[in-house]
């Protein structure tokens, strides 16, 4: 596959190409060396017309964001025709690959960490009067750590390049899945979007942070992919309450209070949805762990005929004890990669939450 | 502030000047348009082109330093013959911090403020930085209420800050042992003390004598304890009075700081959650307590304290994680209580316990 720029390109006089890093619908993006500061960053070029027309409109969109969960905005040029836009470079990679290849969803106390950084960076987006308009996994950067101890919303300033391609490909439903922009943001799709593009508010971004919130939660998203999402999206046919949120008295009060920010977001009428800054809020009042986590594998469960087991944890010498009730998932089974953290107990340290991972070897999937 | 004809240097295309200037110690700083991004920036020029080299030490601190906390450099301005004149870096709107009328009044937002001090300070010691002239001025608060804090410009590295004690710090703020006639060196100790200074500036009305000496508490008059300008803050007087000793072997780490002001912000709002099967009780409230008595097995009562949750009383066979309960002892925040011990068999009884609290996301 050929790219746009190649590695050791100069753009600038000052940005050093290093490596390919992904592409999104509208722009390609590398990991660059600044030069003249001495830091790597990531560096954006438009991949098409429509994206081209609107790219430096969009970078000075992202560039008003400034706010410790929104990427920052470093630097746009234009050299000999071609643009570029240089923005901090997030050491991990996007929650839809995160969610993909490590994690099946995320307990209580893990997603409610994520989203409040993610609502505070949306509040921080919607304060300067940016709408981002493509909130969704594949537009958020996570760190690869058990923790997921940052959290960044990326292409703010999308909105404007979408809007053309938004347009032309909204008017049916062939156009529309023919679009990948358009396929990767259905399933977080705000109702009154997906009827008239031109419709979007904050308040489309506060349901698609919902959606999202489901996902974490469920490891699905709420109305499928595709047309069918489509249909359910317009209709507002909200998934019902997942088991799980019910079944687990020790996560019971926080995954409560979590649906309840899901099935507020997910409203139909966009002006009955919280703002960004109300949810921010909300989010300040919950309580989680975040006790740190490391992971491990299951050693064990069910061995000594009760509802418990052993993980040996990476780097512990001491294997830690838990109960099936700390386990966010379905059975435990002994071989399963989990995320865990330690509290001291007799004989064997204590843990929870206990979140199972999915294979390691699945890591070695990644686009 | 002062406004200002045309620049005293040529300005690349991209920048256009606003036409507001602030006068600083080394240099000057231009806000400027820049064109391209549409947005406010700074520029910092120095007064001698020799002090190129402060330039790029700036450049070089800000590089290795992760936070939130610090401003951004966006670019290093070359003069015709090559050399560093100038930095345009981010710009903040507002007053810094010692324009009084920028410190928030209620106790909660001031402590909110420190802290986010004691974390910006915290990430560039982590990076083996120090900063050299922690002061209200080189402070803001942004637009998303972020604390940032700016002026890198005679920090130093760890290694090499024996040799250059030399123009750190500002009065009030600067440390005693940067006034001695053979001065060790500036450490880290230096800039907690320039925070406790700080912590003086935003919870009292006015510097207490001592501090106003040169050097400051030279005189031994004892120097009063923060509690006194602010009966809220508890062990965080504590704190700040023990960041300005007089000995900087005596003073705490900004982290120490950093981590006794998050747990002071989320004193009272911890949730302790017990769970037996599907029923569970909430412990939440300060000085409230939960008894769970189980039959003849034991019975124990756990109070919340505001900072943990602490056994009160107990009686019979009751265990935490296995270890017997004892009154006094806190609770891990994960921890299951067991009634009766092995020889009861199948008729022990499990409840679990998890404490959580709200997260500090600035």
């Amino acid at each position: 596959m050929t790219h746009i720029l190649s590695s050791a390109n100069l753009i600038g006089g000052r940005y050093k190409i290093q490596d390919y890093v992904g592409a999104g619908g509208m722009q390609e993006v590398y990991r660059a060396l600044d030069e003249s500061l001495n830091r790597i960053v990531a560096l954006k070029v438009p991949k098409n017309d429509s994206a081209t027309k609107r790219f430096q409109r969009s970078a000075a969109m992202s560039a008003k964001v400034t706010h410790p969960n929104v990427a920052k905005t470093f630097d746009y040029l234009n050299e000999k025709g071609r643009q570029y836009l240089v923005e901090e470079f997030i050491e991990g990679e996007d929650l839809k690959s995160r969610l993909a290849f490590h994690f099946y969803c995320l307990d209580p106390h893990l997603a409610a960490h994520l989203f409040h950084h993610l609502i505070k960076g949306l509040a921080a987006v919607h304060r300067v009067d940016v709408i981002h308009r493509d909130m969704k996994p594949s537009n958020i950067m996570v760190s690869r750590d058990p923790d997921i101890s940052l959290v960044k919303i990326t292409d703010c300033g999308i909105a404007k390049m979408m809007e053309a391609e938004l347009e032309e490909a909204m008017k049916d439903a062939d156009s529309m899945l023919g679009s990948d922009t358009i396929v990767g943001a259905l399933p977080y799709m705000a109702p009154e979007v997906i009827k008239n593009a031109k419709d979007a508010t904050p308040f489309a971004d506060v349901w698609s942070a919902g959606a999202i919130l489901y996902e974490l939660l469920t490891g699905e998203r709420p109305f499928g992919d595709g047309l069918a999402a489509v249909a359910k999206i317009v209709k507002v046919e909200l998934p019902k309450k997942p088991a799980r949120l019910t079944t687990h008295a020790q996560f019971n009060p926080l995954a409560n209070e979590l649906w309840t920010i899901v099935t507020k977001c997910l409203i139909s009428d966009p002006a009955g949805r919280p703002t960004a800054q109300q949810l921010v809020e909300e989010c300040g009042g919950l309580c989680y762990s975040r006790a740190p986590r490391c992971s491990g594998r299951i050693r064990n469960y069910g061995a000594y005929q009760g509802n418990w087991g052993f993980i040996s944890c990476d780097g512990e010498i001491d294997d830690a004890f838990f109960h099936g009730n700390s386990f966010w998932g379905d059975t435990p089974e002994a071989g399963t990669r989990v995320s865990l953290a330690r509290f001291s107990g007799i004989p064997s340290p204590r843990a929870y939450p206990v979140l199972p991972l999915r294979p390691e070897d699945s890591n070695a999937i990644s686009f | 502030m002062k406004p200002a004809g045309a620049l005293p240097f040529a300005l690349p295309g991209r920048y256009a000047y606003d036409n507001e200037t602030f006068a600083g110690g080394q240099g000057a700083v231009y806000i400027c348009r820049d064109v391209n991004l549409d947005r406010r920036v700074a520029i910092k020029v120095l007064h001698t082109v020799s002090n190129a080299a402060s330039l790029l030490k700036e450049v070089s601190a800000r590089a290795k330093i992760k936070s939130k906390h610090v401003a951004e450099i966006y670019e290093v301005l070359l003069s015709a013959s090559g050399k560093p004149f100038a930095l345009i870096l981010e710009y903040i709107y507002g007053a810094a911090l010692d324009d009084k009328a920028s410190i928030p009044t209620a106790v909660d937002a001031k402590l909110l403020l420190l802290y986010q001090l004691a974390c910006g300070l915290s990430d560039i010691h982590a990076a083996g930085v120090i900063h050299r002239d922690i002061k209200p001025q080189n402070m803001k608060v942004d637009q998303a209420g972020i604390l940032k804090i700016f002026d890198l410009g005679i920090s130093n590295l760890d290694a090499d800050a024996a040799s250059t004690v030399g123009g750190a710090g500002s009065y009030v703020y600067r440390a005693p042992e940067l006034y001695a006639t053979a001065p060790l060196g500036v450490t880290r100790a230096a800039d907690v003390y320039a925070l406790g200074v700080v912590a003086w500036h935003i919870f009292g009305n006015a510097f207490p004598a001592p501090l106003l000496e040169i050097p400051p508490q030279h005189s031994r008059s004892p120097l009063p304890s923060l509690q006194k300008a602010a009966p809220d803050l508890g062990s965080i007087a504590a704190l700040v009075d023990q960041a300005l000793k007089v000995d900087p072997k005596d003073r705490p780490s900004a982290v120490t700081i950093r981590d006794a002001l998050q747990r002071r912000i989320t004193r009272g709002k911890q949730r302790g959650l017990f769970a037996h099967g599907l029923q569970t009780w909430e412990l939440s409230t300060v000085g409230k307590s939960t008894t769970l008595a189980v039959g003849v097995l034991g019975t124990i009562k756990i109070a919340y304290d505001g900072s943990g949750f602490v056994v009160r009383e107990v009686a019979g066979a009751v265990f935490v994680n296995n270890a017997p309960a004892a009154v006094n002892d806190e609770i891990p925040d994960s921890c299951v209580l067991t009634f009766g011990d092995l020889s009861q068999g199948t008729s022990r009884r499990f409840v679990t316990f998890n404490a959580s609290q709200p997260e500090i996301v600035l």
